[in-house]
């Protein structure tokens, strides 16, 4: 059991790894040079994955917040934690390359516009989250705040993706072009493998990081064993 | 080398840095969690066998 979990484990890293370097080398050598921002527009076929990759991500902490829940099962609190853990690295990510786009074609790194305002609250609740979960030690009750916590922080999702359609915002809309974001088929075809590597390495580590859950769990257990057999002593 | 191209090295930098990083950590913090979990197992093991029934008793 333990061997074909770590096979697969492996298997997806390796898989992710080859995903990643053919969305790279399609990010540099398939998809063409846009026209009016140059070769600083690649940074689109890693910041958009990156987003996706945190959305999804806090999608599932949501989703296991609500199965945790209602069936009180600790897998989902640790599929949750793992989750926004990785989300918020990639929500990260967002930012900051977004902000390396930024600079060049916006003049600036950044900009308070609703996009933008809302990553950055997005990221600070999901910090919170995380403080949240080192604050409490009694681990039911950390769990079933963590769920409540992330099921409400979940609603930072939705308000992200459409910002730019809500309020005036200089940021591009991907699905429907704008201001210089046209987008070509070979342009759109790198954007979706990337999304698929994007998606395969998010597996990859959401994989890796509920077992490390589960192997703190079972030391956890081991401590506890070896504790109680001292005392009879 | 133009400004641009120095912005879009340092965006893939950041996304490559930050994903082995984390790949890496877990990585890590998994063999070593593995290890402490080998060795309280080889603890359990060499206790006196009527420590460990009345562990297996008790044990939920």
């Amino acid at each position: 059991m333990k061997n074909r979990r770590e096979i697969v484990g492996l298997a997806l890293v390796l898989a992710a790894g080859v995903a990643m370097l053919t969305a790279l080398g399609m990010a540099f050598l398939y998809a063409p040079r846009e026209a009016t921002m140059g070769d600083v527009q690649r940074i689109f076929y890693f910041h958009v994955p990156s987003a996706w990759v945190g959305f999804l991500a806090f999608f599932v902490t949501c989703l296991a917040g609500v199965a945790y829940l209602t069936q009180g099962r600790r897998r989902w609190d640790i599929l949750a934690s793992s989750s926004a853990t990785i989300g918020l690295a990639f929500i990260s990510m967002t930012v900051i390359t977004g902000a390396l786009w930024a600079r060049p074609v916006w003049g600036t790194y950044w900009t308070w516009e609703p996009r933008l305002t809302i990553s950055a609250m997005q990221l600070l609740i999901y910090v919170a989250y995380g403080m949240l979960r080192g604050s409490i030690d009694h681990a039911e009750r950390r769990a079933r705040f963590a769920a409540v916590y992330g099921i409400v922080a979940f609603v930072t999702v939705p308000l992200s993706w459409f910002a730019i359609r809500w309020w005036r915002s200089i940021h591009p809309d991907i699905l429907v072009g704008g201001d210089g974001m046209g987008i070509t088929p070979r342009m759109g075809q790198t954007l979706l493998v990337s999304l698929a590597a994007f998606t395969l390495l998010y597996a990859a580590l959401l994989w890796q990081r509920v077992r490390l859950k589960e192997t703190r769990d079972r030391l956890d257990g081991l401590h506890e064993r070896i504790d109680r057999l001292d005392r009879y002593r | 080398m133009s400004a641009s191209i120095i912005y879009l090295a340092a965006a893939y930098a950041v996304f490559w840095g930050v994903s082995f990083t984390l790949l890496l950590t877990i990585w890590a913090r998994q063999r070593r969690l593995e290890r402490e979990v080998a060795a309280l197992e080889a603890r359990l093991e060499r206790m006196a066998p009527e420590e460990r029934d009345r562990d297996r008793r008790t044990h939920v």
